[in-house]
C-alpha cells in the first residue's frame, strides 16, 4: 500500500509552534525578557540586594535616588522614611509579589478547572449548583471579596493568597466550563468513550487537554490582576503586614511624603506598573500563540 | 463567436504556495460548464480571483480576464462591484454561512435588490417574493420573513440562488452548490438551476467534484489538477474517451465504474502541495504513464489536454 | 440459525424535548422500531438522508446510548437492558468511525496515543513492549510510517486521518465496525483508497460492517446488504442486488432516480419528490413519506404501513 509522508522534514511539534507564534509578537518577546529579569531578581535578592530590606539607616532617612542630588551610592534608588534601602525593599518585594500571584493563580485554577470540567460533563446534576455558587461569587466585586475574606482570616501571606484565589475562581471554572462544553459534542469525545473510557478519564486525559489554551490565557491574566490586588490590599492595610517589603504596604506608608520625597511613591508604583504590563503582554503573546493553532486544530 | 467570460494564463500564489497556475478558461453565453475537481485542484481559489475577491496576501496576476468584452482584471474596484453581483454572480456551498443570521432572508434578498435595481420599499418586497417564487419556495409569503437559521439547508440554498438572480446575471457561478445536500433536494436545486438557466439564457458555470453531477448537467467540463486545467472537452466525449491520465484515473476511482470488482482502482499519491511542486508536468509522479519527458518539461495545454502523450491519440 | 452477531429487533430511541417554558413537552421519535440482522464477514449498508435516524441507529449499535425500546444484542448478550459491567466487556467487539476525520482524533495526542488508548482500557494487562508492537503492525497495515505514530492529527491530511481513525476501530480486534459516512468528506482518489482498506480489512480479519452513507454509489460498491431508512424507520431492506435493481418502496425508486448516474445509459427517468422530510416535532399520522409520496392514496394517511416480505424485500409500503 503507497504511504504518503505529508512533508519530508517532521513538522515542529506543539510546543515549538506556540513559541513560533509567541516570538511573532515583538511586545510580548520584550515583556517576556523582563518578566524574566524580575523574576531572577527576585530570585536572587538576598544575595543581590545591597542592603537588609528591613534594616533601618536612621542616618540617612530619606535619602533622594543616585541620579538627583543628595543622591548616594550605596542607596540606588534612595531609602524611604525610616531609612530602609529602596531598591533592597523593591526586589524582595518582588518575591512577595510573584509569589502571592504565582500561588493564588494555582489556588484558583485547580480547583477551578475541576469544577468546571465536573459542570460541563453533568450538565443536569452538579452544573446548576456549581455555577449558581461561582455566579454568588461573581456578583461580589474582587476587592471586596478579599477584603472579606482577610477580615475573616486575618492578614498574613497565605490568607492574602487565599482571599485573592476567591475572587480568581468563579472566572476560572466559568471558563474551563465552556471550554469543556465546545469539547464534548467533538466526535474524538465519543470515540474515547466507545474505547471504553470512564467519566474521569475522559474530564482529565481527553478532554482537558483541548481545554488548556483558554486557561492558560486567563491564568496569566489573573496573576496580573492577582499583583495588583495585593497591592491593593497591602495599601489599604489588609494584605501582607508591615515591615515585610510588599509594594503596596510601600505605597501606603509612603503617602504622607509624596510632595517631599516623590521617590518613595514612585519607585514601587513604577514596579508595579512594569510587572503589570509585563505580564500582559506576555498574555497577550500567549493568546496570539495559542489562537491561531486552535483555528487550525478546530 | 467571442466567449462571454474568458481567462488566460491565471495565477494566483499565497506566499509560496501556488493554488491556481496557468488557468485558461472560456464560457460562452448561456453554456452549462462544469469544472471538476479535488481538493487542492485551485478550482474554488480560481473562481473568486476572477472576481476579484482574493485578498493580500494572495497575489492575483493573468494575462487577460475579460467579461462581455470588459478587462475585469485592470478594472477599478467600484466598476468590479457594479459587474460583480450583477452580471456575474456566485452562489457558495454552505448556504447558513453565505446568510447573515442577524437579517430576514427577505431583507438580504431586498439588498440586492436596492444595490443593483434601485427598488425601494413595497417594490422591493414584492419582487423578493416573486424572486422567492421562482426558486420554488415553498409558502414564499411567510418565509420570507424568515431568518436563515429557521430554514433548511435547501431552503436557505434557495434563498442565496434567489440573491443571485434578483439582479438577472449573465453568468451564475455556482461552487458544489449541493454538496451540502441530501441528493433528493439536490436533484431539486439541480433541476432549478438547470430551469432557470435555460429560462433566462444565463451561463452557468458548476464547480464540483461530483463527477456524475457534472456529467448530467453540464455541456462542456473542464478538469483541473493542482491548479491548472487538465483537459477541457465536451462532456460526452470526456466521459466517454479520457484523453488526460488523470481524468482517466479519476474515473476509474469512481465505484460507479469498478461494478463488480471488489477492489477500486485507487489512484496512488497525493496533490502535489507547498514543498513538493514537480518540476515537470505536475501528475507525473501519480501517472501511470508518465515517461522522461514527463518529468523533465511542463506539458501547455493544447487541444483541449494538456499532456505530452494523451490517451488514445496515435 | 446461527446467533448473528448484531440482532436488532424493534430498536427505537425517543428524546424528551422541551418546547418552552409553558407548552408540554415533545418527543422525537429519531429511532422508531428497527430491526436487522447481522452475520460475521458481512457488510450491511444503511441509506438515508438527514434526519432519517441512521446517526441515532449508529450511535444505539456502539452502545453510546440505551434503547428506548427494543432489543439488541451483540453476540446474543442483549446489551440494552445489561448493566455498565456487561457492556463494557462487550465494548472491544463493536467500535466506530467516524464521518469527520477532522474531529475524530484528539488534537493533543500523538498517534501512538490515539491508538493506544483502546488496548490501554480494554487490555490493561499488556504490557508496554507488545502493546507498542501491535501498534506498530496496525499502523504499518493501515498504510502509516513508523514515524508517523509521534507526529499529531493536524499534521495529516483527511484521507491518512481516516487511515488513523480505521487504524484506531481496528485495535481491539472488533467483530464489527460501524462506519458513519467514513468517506462523505474525503476526495474521490482517496475515497478509492480508504474502500478499498475497508474491502482488505474485511477479507483479512472477517469483520462485519454496518456502513451508513448516503451515496448510493458507495452502498453499491461495498454492500451485501441495504437498509433504507426514513424518519426514523425501515422503509425498505433486502440483499443489494435485489434492492438496486428494483426497488418496490416508493422513496428508494426516488433515491435512486434521484442519484446522478455518470453513464447516460444508468439514468432512471427522475420521480420528483417535492418538500422536505416533515418535521421530527411534527409527525404526520399513517406513512411518514406520505406528503411528498407521488403514489399516495388515502389510506396511507391511516395506517403506519409494516414492514413486510414481498419479491425478496422487506417492505413497508400498503402499495407494494
Amino acid at each position: 500500500m503507497s504511504v504518503v509522508l505529508p512533508a519530508n522534514a517532521p513538522p515542529p511539534g506543539p510546543l515549538a509552534e506556540v513559541w513560533q507564534g509567541f516570538a511573532a509578537h515583538r511586545g510580548a518577546l520584550v515583556a517576556l525578557v523582563v518578566l524574566v529579569a524580575i523574576g531572577l531578581a527576585a530570585l536572587a535578592a538576598p544575595w543581590l540586594a545591597p542592603h537588609d530590606p528591613i534594616e533601618q539607616f536612621r542616618a540617612h532617612m530619606l535619602t533622594p535616588p543616585i541620579w538627583a542630588d543628595g543622591g548616594m551610592a550605596s542607596y540606588p534608588l534612595g531609602t524611604d522614611e525610616l531609612g530602609r534601602c529602596i531598591l533592597s525593599r523593591l526586589m524582595h518585594g518582588a518575591r512577595i509579589s510573584l509569589t502571592i500571584g504565582a500561588l493564588s493563580v494555582v489556588m484558583a485554577l485547580i480547583p477551578g478547572v475541576v469544577l468546571g470540567l465536573l459542570a460541563a460533563f453533568h450538565e443536569k446534576t452538579l452544573a446548576p449548583p456549581i455555577m449558581r455558587t461561582m455566579d454568588v461569587l461573581l456578583a461580589l466585586p474582587g476587592i471586596l471579596l478579599a477584603i472579606c475574606v482577610v477580615t475573616i482570616l486575618g492578614p498574613g501571606l497565605l490568607n492574602t493568597m487565599i482571599a485573592i484565589a476567591a475572587g480568581a475562581l468563579p472566572g476560572t471554572a466559568r471558563l474551563a466550563r465552556a471550554a469543556a462544553l465546545g469539547e464534548t459534542g467533538k466526535e474524538y469525545v465519543t470515540a474515547s468513550r466507545i474505547a471504553g473510557a470512564g467519566p474521569l478519564r475522559l474530564m482529565f486525559v481527553t478532554v482537558l487537554p483541548n481545554c488548556i489554551a483558554p486557561l492558560i490565557v486567563n491564568a496569566t491574566l489573573a496573576f496580573s490582576s492577582s499583583v495588583l490586588e495585593t497591592a491593593a490590599l497591602g495599601f489599604l492595610g489588609l494584605g501582607v503586614p508591615a515591615p515585610l517589603p510588599e509594594w503596596g504596604t510601600m505605597l501606603a506608608s509612603a503617602r504622607d511624603y509624596i510632595a517631599r520625597a516623590p521617590w518613595v511613591v514612585t519607585m514601587p508604583g513604577i514596579a508595579i506598573l512594569i510587572s503589570v504590563l509585563a505580564i500582559n503582554l506576555v498574555g497577550d503573546g500567549l493568546r496570539d500563540a495559542l489562537d491561531p493553532k486552535l483555528k487550525r486544530l478546530a | 463567436m467571442t466567449a462571454l467570460l474568458e481567462v488566460r494564463n491565471l495565477r494566483v500564489a499565497f506566499g509560496d504556495l501556488t493554488a491556481v497556475d496557468g488557468l485558461d478558461l472560456a464560457v460562452d453565453a448561456g453554456e452549462v460548464l462544469g469544472i471538476v475537481g479535488e481538493s487542492g485542484s485551485g478550482k474554488s481559489v480560481a473562481m473568486l480571483a476572477l472576481l476579484g475577491l482574493v485578498d493580500a496576501p494572495g497575489r492575483v496576476c493573468a494575462d487577460a480576464i475579460t467579461f462581455a468584452g470588459r478587462d475585469l482584471l485592470h478594472m477599478s474596484a467600484a466598476d468590479r462591484r457594479r459587474v460583480v453581483g450583477k452580471d456575474i454572480t456566485i452562489v457558495f456551498q454552505d448556504a447558513l454561512a453565505s446568510l447573515d443570521p442577524a437579517y430576514t432572508v427577505g431583507f438580504q434578498i431586498g439588498e440586492v435588490l436596492a444595490t443593483h435595481r434601485g427598488l425601494r420599499g413595497d417594490a422591493r418586497r414584492r419582487r423578493a417574493i416573486e424572486l422567492l417564487e421562482q426558486v420554488e419556495m415553498p409558502d414564499p409569503r411567510r418565509r420570507v420573513d424568515a431568518y436563515p437559521h429557521q430554514l433548511s439547508g435547501g431552503m436557505n440554498q434557495r434563498v442565496t440562488i434567489a440573491m443571485a438572480l434578483a439582479a438577472d446575471p449573465r453568468l451564475l457561478i455556482a461552487d458544489e452548490p449541493t454538496t451540502a445536500l441530501d441528493v433528493t433536494v439536490q436533484a431539486q436545486i439541480m433541476a432549478l438551476l438547470a430551469r432557470l438557466q435555460a429560462a433566462h439564457g444565463m451561463a452557468l458555470v458548476l464547480i464540483t467534484h461530483d463527477l456524475a453531477l457534472v456529467a448530467q448537467q453540464a455541456r462542456h467540463v473542464a478538469v483541473m489538477y493542482a491548479g491548472q486545467v487538465v483537459e477541457t472537452a465536451p462532456v460526452v466525449s470526456l466521459f466517454d474517451a479520457p484523453r488526460h491520465p488523470y481524468t482517466a484515473a479519476l474515473l476509474a476511482a469512481l465505484p460507479e465504474h469498478s461494478r463488480g470488482a471488489h477492489r477500486l482502482e485507487a489512484l496512488g499519491g497525493v496533490v502535489p502541495g507547498r514543498f513538493d511542486r514537480p518540476r515537470g508536468c505536475l501528475f507525473a509522479p501519480r501517472c501511470g504513464f508518465a515517461r522522461a519527458r514527463c518529468r523533465t518539461e511542463r506539458p501547455a495545454l493544447r487541444d483541449g489536454v494538456r499532456c505530452f502523450f494523451p490517451l488514445g491519440a496515435a | 440459525m446461527t446467533a448473528a452477531l448484531l440482532q436488532a429487533d424493534d430498536l427505537a430511541r425517543h428524546y424528551a424535548v422541551r418546547r418552552g417554558w409553558m407548552r408540554a413537552r415533545a418527543t422525537v421519535r429519531a429511532l422508531d422500531g428497527v430491526s436487522f440482522r447481522l452475520d460475521k464477514g458481512r457488510t450491511l449498508a444503511v441509506v438515508g438522508e438527514s434526519g432519517c435516524g441512521k446517526s441515532t441507529l449508529a450511535r444505539q449499535l456502539v452502545m453510546v446510548e440505551r434503547p428506548t425500546r427494543g432489543t439488541l444484542a451483540i453476540d446474543g448478550t442483549d446489551v440494552g437492558r445489561a448493566d455498565a459491567a456487561t457492556r463494557a466487556a462487550i465494548r472491544p467487539r463493536v467500535q466506530m468511525v467516524f464521518q469527520n476525520p477532522h474531529a475524530s482524533l484528539n488534537p493533543r495526542w500523538t498517534i501512538r496515543a490515539t491508538l493506544a488508548e483502546p488496548l490501554k482500557l480494554n487490555e490493561p494487562a499488556l504490557d508496554a513492549a507488545r502493546r507498542e508492537d501491535r501498534i506498530a503492525a496496525m499502523a504499518a497495515r493501515v498504510g502509516l510510517a513508523p514515524e508517523h505514530l509521534s507526529r499529531y492529527p493536524h499534521m495529516f491530511s483527511g484521507g491518512q486521518r481516516q487511515r488513523i481513525a480505521i487504524a484506531r476501530a481496528m485495535m481491539t480486534s472488533p467483530r464489527v465496525i460501524v462506519a458513519d459516512e467514513p468517506t462523505s468528506a474525503l476526495d474521490v482518489s482517496i475515497q478509492a483508497q480508504v474502500l478499498n482498506l475497508f474491502m482488505d480489512l474485511q477479507d483479512e480479519f472477517g469483520t462485519a460492517f454496518v456502513f451508513v452513507s448516503h451515496n448510493l454509489a458507495v452502498v453499491e460498491h461495498v454492500a451485501h446488504d441495504v437498509l433504507v431508512m426514513y424518519f426514523g424507520r425501515v422503509v425498505e431492506s433486502g440483499p443489494k442486488a435485489r434492492l438496486f435493481a428494483q426497488p418496490l418502496h416508493p422513496y428508494t425508486q426516488a433515491l435512486i432516480s434521484a442519484t446522478p448516474a455518470l453513464r447516460a445509459a444508468d439514468r432512471r427517468v427522475r420521480i420528483p419528490i417535492a418538500g422536505e422530510p416533515p418535521s421530527p416535532l411534527d409527525p404526520p399520522a399513517g406513512c411518514a413519506f406520505r406528503m411528498r409520496c407521488p403514489r399516495a392514496v388515502a389510506r396511507c394517511g391511516d395506517e403506519v404501513p409494516a414492514l413486510r416480505a414481498v419479491d425478496g424485500l422487506q417492505v413497508a409500503c400498503h402499495l407494494a
